[in-house]
């Protein structure tokens, strides 16, 4: 759902729908309120039912191929895909277009590591060196 | 990866200023640089594992290499901004860290001259810095920005060469009285080197004034005067030192005698160190007239006399100057 709820809180929420004094639904409501709140350019989607993560993937996707990791290895709580999920515009929640969120990830140390920076960086500069006249 | 001789480059002006690109392959004298020949680069970073490289680093070292290292900054920028090698190629232009590194084409642009591509500028730097460690020029001159101001100001290498030439010789080569000279002239030691390398004046103007000392120097080897405006005149005039020598040694043999004659004689045409540097300098006929006249008239107070035992100036000058 995209947002952190600690284990003791956890515990109460389970004791307190298993104790009759709570439902699963209107905790899921809590939380997708919580998760609206905290990334108001999806709320409308979060409010009809649609995970966080979901809305994420795309990022989460496209970070993890750029920086050369394996599945897993980010979610919604990296700071690249936060920092995407919380994107606002001229002060407005919006969806942060794909274009800029891959330049964020390329500013990251992480991708001057990987064979697709070195592939671009070396293609692109030896071009341009061509461009300025020096032959290989 | 080398530097491709692409012939674009400066012409020697010849001091008429003025330039146009040759065409490829005409200029011996730009060097063929061998950059990352070895690729050291590439194997470097096949070698690697992920987390030891940097494609920033390597970026770093393939452009310094090339001598643009400070491009790399930028470069890094547009590469994270997901621009391609076309659109970098054009914006790097515009950036102040190419316009700093290539400071000798914004000056071109101004004086309505063609820019040279960066391979063609590295390579004109190359040929400067090559001809000026060659010739023992004082490290001060290579600079990337004595670079760009030459290549502002349309200075082809083989036109530095004149000028490198030139500097030595009035430096490291100069003979003392040649130097001394110079000194007359206004031009220090501190700042001959300079004046030849630097000086805005066509390559003919500054070879006109290593002539006019050497010509000045020549005359003080046989300490002899020569007036700023009589040099200037035989330098014009095409004397070079080894017949400035000559003429001066011939000068200051017969000059004493000369002068004594001409007191004795006072009716004809006084010969002096002008009229001596006028007929062996400057090849005057009148010149020559006056002091055969005046030795012609010694020859006569003589004739009827013995001779022997005389020195006379006609004897002095030798058998190559006629009476």
């Amino acid at each position: 759902m995209g947002v952190f709820m600690p284990e003791a809180q956890l515990d109460t929420q389970i004791k307190q729908i298993i104790g009759g004094q709570s439902s699963v639904q209107s905790v899921l409501a809590q939380l997708r309120t919580q998760a609206a709140s905290m990334y108001p350019a999806y709320s409308s989607q979060i409010n009809s039912g649609m995970n966080v993560s979901d809305i994420a993937s795309p990022y989460i996707g496209r970070a993890q191929q750029l920086l050369e990791m394996g599945p897993g290895a980010m979610n919604i709580q990296s700071p690249l895909v936060k920092q995407a999920l919380q994107y606002t515009l001229d002060g407005k929640p919006t969806a942060m277009p794909m274009y800029d969120f891959e330049n964020a990830v390329r500013k990251d140390p992480r991708w001057l590591q990987t064979d697709n920076a070195q592939d671009s960086f070396m293609a692109n500069a030896h071009r341009v060196l061509q461009d300025f006249g020096f032959a290989y | 990866m080398a530097v491709q001789n692409s012939g674009a480059i400066l012409r020697d002006r010849g001091g008429a200023g003025g330039i146009t690109r040759p065409p490829p392959g005409s200029l011996p004298w730009l060097p063929v640089q061998k950059i990352d020949a070895s690729g050291v680069l590439e194997k470097e970073l096949s070698g690697m594992p992920g987390s030891e490289r940097d494609a920033y680093a390597a970026l770093t070292t393939l452009f310094n290499s090339y001598g643009l290292g400070s491009l790399a900054p930028t470069i890094l920028k547009y590469l994270q901004n997901g621009y391609g090698a076309d659109t970098i190629t054009i914006l790097l232009q515009q950036t102040p860290e190419y316009k700093a590194r290539f400071a000798g084409n914004e000056a071109r642009k101004k004086n309505g001259l063609q820019v040279l591509t960066p391979a063609e500028y590295l390579s004109t730097e190359a040929s400067y810095r090559q001809l000026l460690v060659s010739n023992g020029i004082d490290p001060s001159f290579q600079t990337q920005s004595q670079y760009a101001q030459w290549i502002g100001d349309d200075i082809a290498p083989t036109e530095l060469q004149s000028r490198v030439s030139m500097a030595v010789q009035a430096t490291t080569q100069a003979p003392p009285t040649v130097s001394q000279y110079f000194d007359e002239l206004g031009i220090t030691v501190g700042e001959r080197a300079s004046y030849f390398l630097n000086d805005k004046n066509p390559t003919p103007a500054l070879q006109l004034k290593l002539n006019q000392a050497q010509i000045g120097g020549a005359a003080l080897e046989n300490n002899l005067n020569v007036s700023a405006a009589d040099s200037l005149k035989y330098a014009q005039m095409g004397v070079g030192y080894n017949q400035a020598q000559s003429a001066y040694q011939r000068i200051a043999d017969i000059l004493p005698d000369a002068l004594k004659l001409s007191t004795i004689y006072g009716s004809q045409q006084a010969v002096n160190q002008g009229t001596l540097q006028e007929e062996f300098l400057g090849n005057s006929g009148q010149a020559q007239l006056a002091r055969e006249r005046l030795s012609q008239q010694e020859t006569a107070a003589f004739s009827g006399q013995s001779g022997v035992g005389q020195k006379t100036f006609a004897q002095q000058l030798g058998a190559s100057t006629s009476f």
